[in-house]
């Protein structure tokens, strides 16, 4: 089961050409607890479904989500296959419940969230964490190989690949490299611990898991309190002397049921002390279903050694992260090297006055896209133009790694609103139509005269008019030249024109951002004259 | 090998081989070909009134036939305007059932190969599926190729260049016997009409620099490095105003016309009057005439005007 939820969410992260649709992407993200709660609490009376389904399926199974639809849980499992393979005598223990930190922590996720900060959220939700990581790390890792591949196959003259731009964002990057550290070692010093002591989801789930329907129960008659399935827990829930499970750290993966010998621990919904013999049977039937379960997470994970792309992630990460960052050093420099010219182009001269970063359209305002980003980085990936990349304390340092429009990198496609459709928590909320999201104003070009090249070096350059969907940069004879001018009310602030403007060090025109959207006016429409095509050529 | 090795050492060797290949001029001294310039009957065909494809089936004849330009065995790369991520009613790209009408005509005269590719202004991918041409171009058999990752783009020096003495070239220019240049003609907020030499910005890598330094003549400054064999201009569909990129179909009007010629300052001229407007009001065609690139005097020209 974890396989039917793990892979699709890693391909969402990883598809660098693009080719799942998006309403299939929708669907994998959707379901994660954060995004469905956050749904939730902006639209609670069209967003619930998804809320209480998952709620309902805890009321009833226990933390399935945390055993197969959370990534992060099913990350840490492939780290803890790995771990048990490394070391096959690994054994954990009974521990104490870290009570007071796990529920401080809930308390202070949801009490700063309803101050109006998502930052633990966004810090500590398990998939936006692993959104991070994958987005960060795993999916760097596949534009190399990607590049790679490519190159080999364009010196065939096979032209199947093409290689992608890897943008490095650095504090990001670290903090996922940080937390994949640390819940690897988590993983490997207290098992899913992560999920016990510091997610709020986890811990929540706990709460409600504890009154689950259907639990794992052992059958004190016939256990020999072996402490066998004691020390394969992995939540280190178990306490195998006393005969006791704390059901709100269970995480729902079934290795006690298999390691049993004496067969006295069964998933059931009925206390087995009532001894009675039809749900005993009906037990040992989901109790094959789980085994079964188990085995295809072993499959799973042996897929996983299979695949040379999706191990190295777990090996070879930090190894290729080494080359990309050499590589990055080295490669710009010999290109700079190469392309010193002699300078003809006089520097720009004042800088821009940007007030506010730009937030992508469906945002609505920063306040809203601030509330409601977990920073999943979902829209940073599927950003065609790489115009949205993650910050680092822009926002503030309570609005961590909350992706912007960086003009610098890409601009925004005029025929595009991929990152309303994705967004899984509405922070970046569905546009309906495309005409629409070509009248939301997200910002609004300034041009600074002093700056532009058609002023400082008498020359025609209007980059900025060529880019500017909406004719919003027009160009006004001057002399023999043409020099651009802004007409604020058509303008929707793509960035096109700041991203094309190539002047240095600052640009000639840029983009301030709108704090709250607004809605530009239509473009001016004027009808050309029909050319009568039988007159003779003019020549 | 292993695996990791093998990628290893591709980087290393990737960044042995391309600080090889940025040293100034070494890739177009050691792999570049000469453009031919073929010598033909006329020295410009216009043509009206007739589809894109079947104009160009009859204005070619009249040059004797791509097989002329194109001989048996060898590589054409043709590079068309791609630069928008609209579709083709807006004549913001050239039109895509011309793109592969050419690239038939190049493999019946036995073309190897045959590329298409434009270092595009939008998102790349977006641009070659809306403009349509990537797919009329592979129904043709062309191989479509990206242009917007820097690896593929060789530094070249511009001897004869005012004000662009060197720049980066996308390697199947520089590799390919045969370069088929086929711009739209279209308004231009900066160049005001992007042609022939126009297009040629989309197969450089860093054209802020061209902006930046004196763009008219930098537009004639680069075919000093290399002109295209064949200059098509597709005429059909014109974007009259707020080009390059257009707002609405209302900037576009009918033509129905198509200039093709092997000079490129000639190509231009004439596609200038068509739209209007004198050859010698647009700077960087008188730039490209002062430097001798071709000729902007239509009247001294031979000229075959067709009608369909």
């Amino acid at each position: 089961m974890s396989v039917v939820f793990f892979v699709p969410i890693l391909i969402v992260f990883l598809d660098l050409a693009d080719l799942v649709p998006h309403d299939m992407k929708l669907v994998f993200t959707n379901i994660q607890f954060i995004p469905a709660f956050l749904n939730f609490v902006q639209n609670p009376l069209v967003d619930f479904a998804i809320f209480f389904l998952l709620i309902l399926i805890t009321l009833i199974f226990g933390r399935i989500y945390c055993s197969s639809i959370c990534p992060l849980g099913v990350l840490q499992d492939i780290v803890y296959y790995f771990v048990l393979k490394i070391n096959k005598r690994k054994r954990f223990l009974y521990e104490d419940p870290k009570n007071i930190f796990r529920y401080s922590l809930l308390i202070i996720s949801v009490v700063v969230f309803v101050a109006g900060n998502i930052l633990l959220f966004n810090l500590l939700d398990p998939y936006s964490l692993f959104g991070k990581m994958s987005a960060n790390l795993l999916r760097p890792v596949a534009m190399i190989i990607n590049n790679g591949a490519a190159s080999v196959l364009t010196s065939f003259d096979i032209y199947m690949l093409y290689p992608v731009d890897i943008f490095f964002h650095l504090p990001v990057f670290l903090f996922s490299l940080a937390m994949l550290v640390f819940i690897v070692w988590l993983v490997t010093k207290k098992g899913r611990l992560y999920c016990n002591m510091i997610c709020p989801v986890g811990t929540f789930l706990g709460l409600i898991s504890r009154y689950s329907i259907f639990k794992i129960r052992i059958v004190e008659d016939d256990c020999t309190s072996c402490k066998v399935c004691e020390k394969k827990c992995r939540a280190m829930c178990i306490d195998s002397n006393r005969q006791v499970i704390d059901y709100s750290r269970c995480v729902d993966c079934f290795d006690c049921i298999s390691a049993c010998s004496s067969k006295a621990i069964i998933f059931t919904a009925k206390n087995p002390l009532e001894k009675n013999a039809p749900i005993k049977t009906e037990s040992v039937h989901i109790k094959l279903d789980m085994s079964r379960d188990n085995s295809s997470i072993k499959k799973l994970n042996n897929k996983k050694l299979e695949n040379p792309k999706e191990s190295s992630t777990i090996d070879n990460s930090k190894r290729d992260f080494v080359k990309t960052v050499i590589a990055s050093f080295t490669l710009p420099s010999l290109i700079l090297r190469a392309t010193e010219t002699p300078k003809v182009y006089k520097n720009s001269t004042i800088a821009e006055d940007k007030n506010y970063l730009v937030t992508p359209p469906g945002a609505g305002s920063i306040e809203h896209f601030n509330d409601y980003c977990t920073a999943c980085n979902l829209c940073v990936t599927a950003c065609p133009t790489k115009v949205l990349q993650p910050t680092f304390i822009e926002y503030g340092i309570f609005n961590l790694f909350q992706p912007k429009m960086d003009y610098h990198k890409g601009f925004c496609n005029f025929e595009c609103k991929i990152c309303s459709d994705i967004c899984p928590t509405d922070a970046i909320r569905k546009i309906n139509s495309l005409d629409e999201k070509k009248l939301v104003q997200i910002g609004k070009a300034h041009f600074i005269r002093e700056n532009c090249v058609v002023i400082t070096q008498g020359t025609d350059c209007g980059a900025c008019n060529e880019h500017c969907p909406t004719k919003a940069v027009k160009m006004i004879p001057e002399d023999k030249l043409l020099v651009p001018k802004v007409e604020e009310d058509l303008c929707i602030g793509c960035g096109a024109c700041e991203h094309a403007c190539p002047t240095k060090p600052y640009k000639a025109i840029y983009v301030d951002g709108n704090p709250i959207h607004l809605t530009a006016k239509k473009p001016i429409v004027e009808k050309q004259k029909v050319i009568d095509t039988t007159e003779d050529f003019p020549f | 090998m292993k695996r990791r090795d093998f990628i290893s050492k591709g980087i290393v060797g990737g960044i042995a081989a391309g600080s090889l290949l940025s040293i100034p001029g070494f890739y177009s001294k050691a792999i570049a070909r000469p453009s031919s310039v073929q010598k033909t009957d006329y020295d410009l065909v216009a043509i009206k009134n007739g589809e894109p494809e079947v104009m160009f089936d009859s204005a070619i004849k009249e040059l004797g036939g791509i097989g002329k330009f194109v001989k048996k065995g060898q590589s054409v790369v043709i590079k068309p305007n791609i630069g928008w991520d609209v579709v083709p009613e807006k004549a913001a790209n050239t039109n895509p059932k011309l793109i592969k009408r050419i690239v038939e005509h190049c493999f019946n005269a036995g073309a190897k190969d045959v590329y298409v590719f434009d270092h595009t202004c939008d998102d790349w991918k977006r641009c070659y599926s809306s403009s349509e041409i990537e797919k009329y171009a592979k129904d043709a058999g062309a191989k479509v190729v990206p242009g917007n990752t820097e690896s593929y783009y060789q530094e070249v020096k511009i001897p004869k260049g005012k004000s662009l003495k060197k720049d980066k070239v996308h390697e199947l220019i520089l590799s390919s016997d045969v370069f088929i240049n086929v711009p739209v003609l279209k308004s231009h907020g900066s160049a005001r009409l992007t042609i022939s030499m126009k297009n040629l910005m989309g197969i450089v890598w860093d054209r802020g620099y061209w902006h930046r330094n004196n763009l008219q003549q930098c537009i004639a400054d680069f075919p000093t490095f290399r002109k295209p064999d064949l200059n098509i201009v597709d005429a059909y569909s014109v974007m009259k105003q707020n080009g390059p990129r257009g707002v609405s179909l209302a900037d576009v009007v009918v033509m129905k016309s198509q200039i093709i010629s092997t000079d490129i300052v000639a190509a231009d001229a004439a596609a200038a009057k068509l739209f209007g407007i004198e050859p010698a009001d647009i700077p960087h065609i008188q730039n490209a005439f002062e430097l001798g690139l071709g000729n902007i005097d239509l009247s001294k020209l031979n000229i075959k005007r067709l009608v369909v």
